[in-house]
């Protein structure tokens, strides 16, 4: 394969043609749905109409270097399949975008005071009640097994005993949507058939007669081989992507469901392993070519390509996951310095060296496109949600570090609740926020003794918990009149079987998740609240709010000895014992709140993007000694306001919290000195730190002062790779706020 | 039984195989020209205070006893300082402080194959309290590593060897008027407990610092090979190059800084070659 050229290729064609294709599509696509709507259709009739009207009307793009078939040209490059991405609507999000106003028309009330409260950073969800950005799944099993054709055969049994209209409705659009994708792979065949007969390049005609042959077959029937398997993925990816206008975030288990299908090539001599490291290269290049490396990363989510897979763990019957194409991927992964598709590593404490040893090679190098994900936590933990064990076993992740049982489950991921938002509120007595988002949290004013603290400080997540379910509750239900996904249901457990879209909550599991904001600050504050004004009662609790009040202006003393207190992450006893009531207390709160369909729990989660920053800049002074504006922590890393001992010190405070409460997971943020890390080491790291309540980890291994000369001379740290905030960047592409906001992290010697 | 200790360095990985804790001891009997970590000589406490770093904020001169104008060590103005600008270095700890420190790593030590290193200064003139944590650690199944510069008696290796898993063995250069023109001290004595230890087949990691002008020839890493292999091969022969992190802390203590380059790494690899010759 001539990797220049197809780079090339995918480069001019992603960089430089995609988006004002996609645009036009749109232009043409809209104005024939709107002429086709009649009133009298309801959501799911207009789901159908838009999966056919794409599916007459697009176009495949066949690339003269690439063996596979997926691209129509009708979302922009960086777009993973939401209907409004970046600003560019595409042709897959007109529905949403013609009816979503029917989420403020039932309750504008309701509605205004949502989105009040979500332009106070209380809380985040993308759209109105449901969230259209967020990381939505559709689950290729049934594929590997019986193609689409058994989930169409499966909707029209279903629609013998249909009951409702709903019920028809829903399966007769799911149908339909299954038979646009037919029609589109149908045209790939003819398209590469025609194409045939003009090529005269060797590895393109072989290529051509591959996917004239394979599109005539798959995915309407199950993959036949190892390359059909692959290239469904990209085709499911992008073919649903724009006849659903939601974004699918991952492409599942690939060292997992694909092993069959290379065991059975390679068994029967039809693939060699390096024509299967090839493909998986090709794969993976097809989705990071998309994207402009050099790209500055400024905005809130402007460097990001939602594409990710899950490597290792174990399987559903528990055994150990690690074989050849968990290898390829990985190798691939370094020799290309891949950073999208965004690799998910699944790791235990007893995880095969080798397969560890595979993942850390580029990451102690400086490489860190990777992200590390504790099963011996998160198994554990979404067992205690409620999840089966063998449903459990199979998660995976999705997005930046959605944890979730795989097929089964449409969670939300756009639920970051921002505990520390509430807690300003009530440091800072802020009414006026307070009013304009109908919301009364108690102030800190008047409490008498460090459990009354605790107390309204527990009490305020609450409301906050409370309000944000009360909104979900009452706002969400009517997601399924609105924009179904009866193409994406068809593949979800439960839906078919339930005849019920995922909107409506169709699938097998109806847990949701709060990815919590805050939680270091929070329990950091309160050590210095309980330090400084009960125990050593060296300011009263009014002084110390004052002080925090005005930013700590003229009060630097007493802002360094809340910093010298207690803090989470130092391992003192009493930190960790705060942080486990504060985290129980909030599981506990957690439970008590319904979901949407019966029989979900709300999980706890602590973790958000980039508003560590965003959020940040504008969120008042708290009394753990930050500034207004300062950083937040990430998910559960230790404030960066604290020169914390050791990194040791860190992994044994996770230590202390239950893991299994946090079945919404949670991340940490660590660095450590590449000048020092041996593969040996790494493992031993990683293994110790599977024995903590850790789930997923983002770490590097770099100095301070490699960054410091990367910032002075770029050309020569290329291939300095960083996690930033659920993904990885050239530290060299990073604005000078984000190079500030990783160089500001802890380091760890 | 109390031991004065200038750090204790957790999730170290250079001080023996896997993650450990290594701690340095304060107190040694050689004075290394190029010695990169000098607030580790003197036995007593001292104050750093690091310049550059100072914001002349006068919050130490505030909490001192004395206003600066003298000191007695109490650490109040290093407690203060907003900028590390200055730090007391060296305290007395109790066999149970260490021991806790050390015991709080524990998994890592199990997941890595690592353990606890005692370092220096020259941890071995503090030999009961060295003997009695390295005791406490084997009780405790703990892997212990003792990392000497090896001018002691043989005698106090004889003391601790029982608890003692392996050595990190420093090897300066092998003529003894060299040696006790940069390091104050002969290396007769070093060498002798070295072949002791290698020739009873004792687990030892031999570590050189590679001085400029000192010893970086060939010819002194073929020397120190020969000796090497006349009295049993170490495990591991591991070169050190020089480097200048101990300059800012000369600074610190008011002291001149060194005057030796650091060896570039072609130098050190024609080094590396000679000594595994």
């Amino acid at each position: 394969m001539d990797l220049q050229a197809f780079r090339q290729e995918l480069t001019e064609f992603y960089w430089h043609k995609a988006d004002d294709m996609a645009d036009a599509f749109r232009d043409k696509i809209f104005p024939i749905l709107d002429a086709s709507v009649t009133p009298t259709m309801n959501a799911y009739q207009r789901k159908a109409l838009q999966y056919d009207v794409i599916a007459e009307h697009c176009r495949p793009v066949l690339f003269h270097t690439s063996p596979f078939y997926h691209e129509l040209g009708t979302m922009i490059a960086l777009c993973d399949g939401c209907g409004d991405f970046h600003g560019h609507l595409h042709a897959g999000g007109w529905n949403y975008d013609r009816y979503q106003h029917l989420f403020r028309d039932q309750d504008p009330a309701l509605y205004d005071i949502r989105s009040a409260q979500g332009s106070e950073l209380l809380y985040l969800i993308c759209g109105p009640y449901c969230d259209t950005r967020q990381h939505f799944i559709f689950n290729c099993k049934p594929i590997y097994q019986g193609g689409l054709k058994g989930m169409y055969d499966e909707a029209q049994a279903q629609l013998a005993l249909a009951e409702t209209d709903e019920e028809r409705d829903f399966l007769q659009a799911a149908s339909e949507g299954l038979l646009c994708l037919k029609r589109i792979s149908e045209k790939f065949a003819k398209a590469a058939a025609e194409r045939l007969r003009e090529a005269t390049d060797p590895e393109e005609i072989a290529n051509l007669r591959r996917i004239a042959d394979s599109a005539a077959h798959t995915p309407w029937h199950a993959p036949r081989s190892f390359y059909e398997a692959l290239n469904m993925l990209a085709f499911i990816r992008t073919v649903c992507g724009a006849l659903e206008g939601v974004g699918y975030n991952t492409f599942g288990r690939p060292d997992v469901e694909l092993y069959p299908f290379y065991q059975k090539d390679l068994a029967e001599g039809r693939l060699s392993k390096e024509e299967a490291y090839e493909l998986i290269r090709a794969f993976l290049l097809t989705w990071d070519l998309h994207y402009d490396h050099d790209m500055k990363m400024v905005g809130y989510a402007d460097h990001e390509l939602e594409n990710t897979y899950t490597l290792g763990g174990c399987d559903a019957e528990g055994n150990p996951v690690w074989n050849d194409l968990t290898a390829m991927f990985l190798k691939a992964t370094r020799e290309q310095k891949i950073i999208f598709p965004k690799g998910k590593v699944r790791f235990s404490a007893n995880s095969p060296k080798e397969y560890l040893d595979a993942a850390d090679e580029d990451v102690i190098h400086g490489t860190s496109s990777i992200l590390y994900q504790n099963d011996d936590t998160c198994i554990p933990a979404l067992v205690r949600s409620g999840i089966s064990l063998e449903d459990a076993r199979d998660y995976l992740i999705s997005g930046c570090w959605g944890m979730m049982p795989y097929g089964n489950l449409m969670d939300d991921h756009g639920n970051y609740v921002n505990l520390l938002k509430a807690f300003e509120f009530s440091v800072h007595n802020r009414q006026d926020k307070m009013e304009k988002c109908h919301l009364q949290f108690l102030p800190l004013d008047g409490a008498q003794s460090f459990e009354d603290v605790y107390r309204i400080t527990l009490e305020n997540c609450r409301i906050l918990f409370r309000e944000r379910n009360r909104m979900t509750l009452l706002g969400k239900p009517i997601w399924s009149q609105i924009d179904p996904l009866p193409l994406t249901s068809a593949s979800m457990t439960g839906c078919l079987e339930s005849r019920k879209d995922l909107t409506a909550g169709g699938c097998k599991y109806h847990d949701e998740h709060y990815a919590c904001v805050g939680f270091p600050n929070i329990v950091d504050s309160l050590l210095a609240i309980k330090t400084l004004c009960f125990d050593q009662q060296k300011y009263t609790l009014q002084e110390l709010l004052s002080a925090v009040r005005k930013n700590w202006e003229d009060c630097e003393d007493m802002r360094r000895d809340a910093i010298r207190c207690p803090c989470w992450g130092d391992e003192s006893e009493e930190s960790c014992a705060l942080a486990r009531r504060f985290n129980t207390d909030l599981y506990e709160a957690l439970r008590e709140l319904k979901t949407l369909w019966p029989g979900g729990h709300v999980r706890l989660g602590h973790l958000t993007y980039t508003e560590i920053r965003f959020w940040a800049e504008k969120t008042l002074a708290t009394p753990d000694g930050r500034h207004s504006g300062e950083y937040f922590s990430q998910g559960l890393t230790p404030s960066r306001l604290h020169k914390i001992e050791s990194v040791t010190s860190v992994v044994n405070s996770l230590a202390a919290l239950d893991g299994s409460e946090m079945g919404g997971n949670n991340v940490v943020n660590i660095i450590l000195p590449s000048n020092r890390m041996t593969l040996d080491n790494c493992a031993g790291f990683l293994r110790a730190c599977a024995h903590s309540a850790m789930g997923s980890l983002q770490l590097n291994c770099v100095t301070k002062e490699e960054l410091l000369d990367a910032q002075a001379h770029p050309e020569n740290h290329r291939d300095l790779i960083v996690r930033v905030c659920g993904f990885s960047a050239r530290f060299t592409s990073l604005s000078p706020e984000w190079q500030k906001e990783v160089l500001t992290r802890n380091f760890y010697d | 039984m109390n031991a004065m200790i200038f750090d204790i360095q957790r999730a170290s990985t250079v001080d023996g195989p896997g993650l450990r804790t290594t701690v340095f001891f304060k107190g040694c009997n050689l004075r290394c020209a190029w010695c990169h970590n000098p607030e580790s000589q003197s036995f007593a406490p001292e104050l750093l205070y690091y310049r550059d770093r100072c914001a002349r904020c006068g919050r130490c001169a505030r909490v001192c006893p004395h206003a600066l104008s003298s000191c007695e060590l109490c650490g109040a103005c290093a407690d203060n300082c907003p900028n590390d600008a200055r730090s007391l270095c060296g305290r007395e700890y109790t066999l149970d402080e260490v021991l806790r420190k050390i015991m709080a790593d524990r998994l890592f030590y199990e997941t890595s194959a690592g353990g606890a290193t005692f370092s220096g200064g020259e941890c071995m003139l503090q030999l009961d309290f060295l003997a009695g944590i390295l005791r406490a650690c084997h009780e405790n199944r703990i892997h212990t590593a003792v990392d000497t510069a090896g001018n002691v008696p043989f005698a106090a290796f004889e003391q601790i060897l029982p608890y003692t898993d392996m050595f990190l063995y420093d090897v300066k250069m092998m003529d003894s008027d060299r040696h006790r023109k940069y390091t104050g001290v002969g290396n007769e004595l070093i060498l002798s407990n070295l072949a002791k230890l290698l020739q009873m087949g004792k687990r030892v990691w031999v570590r050189v610092p590679v001085v400029p002008g000192v010893n970086d020839t060939t010819e002194e890493m073929s020397r120190i090979r020969a000796f090497l292999l006349e009295n049993g091969d170490p495990e591991q022969v591991e070169l050190l190059p020089y480097h200048s992190m101990g300059e800012s802390k000369l600074a610190a203590l008011g002291r001149p800084p060194h005057s030796y380059a650091v060896p570039d790494k072609a130098h050190m690899e024609a080094l590396a070659h000679a000594i595994a010759k």
